[in-house]
């Protein structure tokens, strides 16, 4: 588990939410997109899923899927 | 009395669809489609205003106010729940950029120590 206190590593990959920021005030000065990213061992991205809204997360059923995939693809 | 018998209504409609709602988004089971639950939260909306027009007295008045007020937050985060962006940087082909980080121990983590691993990244910003 790794924090990002300071924003640094969500701007790095570009996933800083740029609609309304719609954290606690006086909290997170942004949030990241809900993002989740399956990367193989070459560390080439394979696959990633993002929402249309922060209110949703990749389904784990559906992470599942793409990593099934991914692996009966090599 | 019929005000009194609307807030309940709506207090209960507002408080029954907030229960749902976080019993699926700690599942990870929001859907894609909310339809529902805001229909839901605006008809509990609703008769709160309305119970508070035909008079619910205290108690009645009591409820309306927190259903309206539950179901406009509600609401509200839902017609803000849009979020804009991408990534050049996350699309499927690319090299995952090279990043250092904290981790739960508070130790400096660097992505390097995941070369020739596969690996799962997730950004999140809350418990779902």
């Amino acid at each position: 588990m790794l924090s990002d206190p300071n924003a640094e590593l969500i701007d790095q990959f570009g996933i800083r939410n740029q609609g309304f920021h719609s954290g606690i005030p006086g909290g997170a000065k942004a949030l990241p997109i809900p993002t989740t990213a399956l990367i193989d061992s070459q560390g080439v991205v394979q696959w990633v899923d993002q929402s249309e809204n922060y209110q949703r997360r990749s389904d784990p059923e559906y992470v599942m899927a793409a990593i099934r995939h991914a692996l009966q693809a090599r | 009395m019929v005000g009194s018998y609307i807030s309940i209504l709506a207090f209960s409609i507002v408080v029954a669809t907030g229960i749902v709602w976080f019993r699926r988004a700690f599942a990870v089971a929001l859907p894609a489609n909310r339809s529902r639950f805001v229909a839901s939260m605006v008809l509990g909306l609703c008769l709160g205003i309305a119970a508070l027009i035909l008079g619910a007295g205290v108690t009645g008045g009591v409820l309306s106010t927190l259903a309206i007020l539950l179901a406009g937050i509600f609401i509200f985060t839902f017609l803000i729940s849009a979020q804009k962006g991408g990534s050049e940087h996350l699309q499927p082909g690319s090299a995952l950029l090279s990043f250092n980080s904290i981790d739960h121990l508070g130790d400096i983590f660097s992505s390097d120590s995941l070369d020739g691993k596969a690996v799962l990244l997730k950004f999140f910003r809350g418990h779902w």
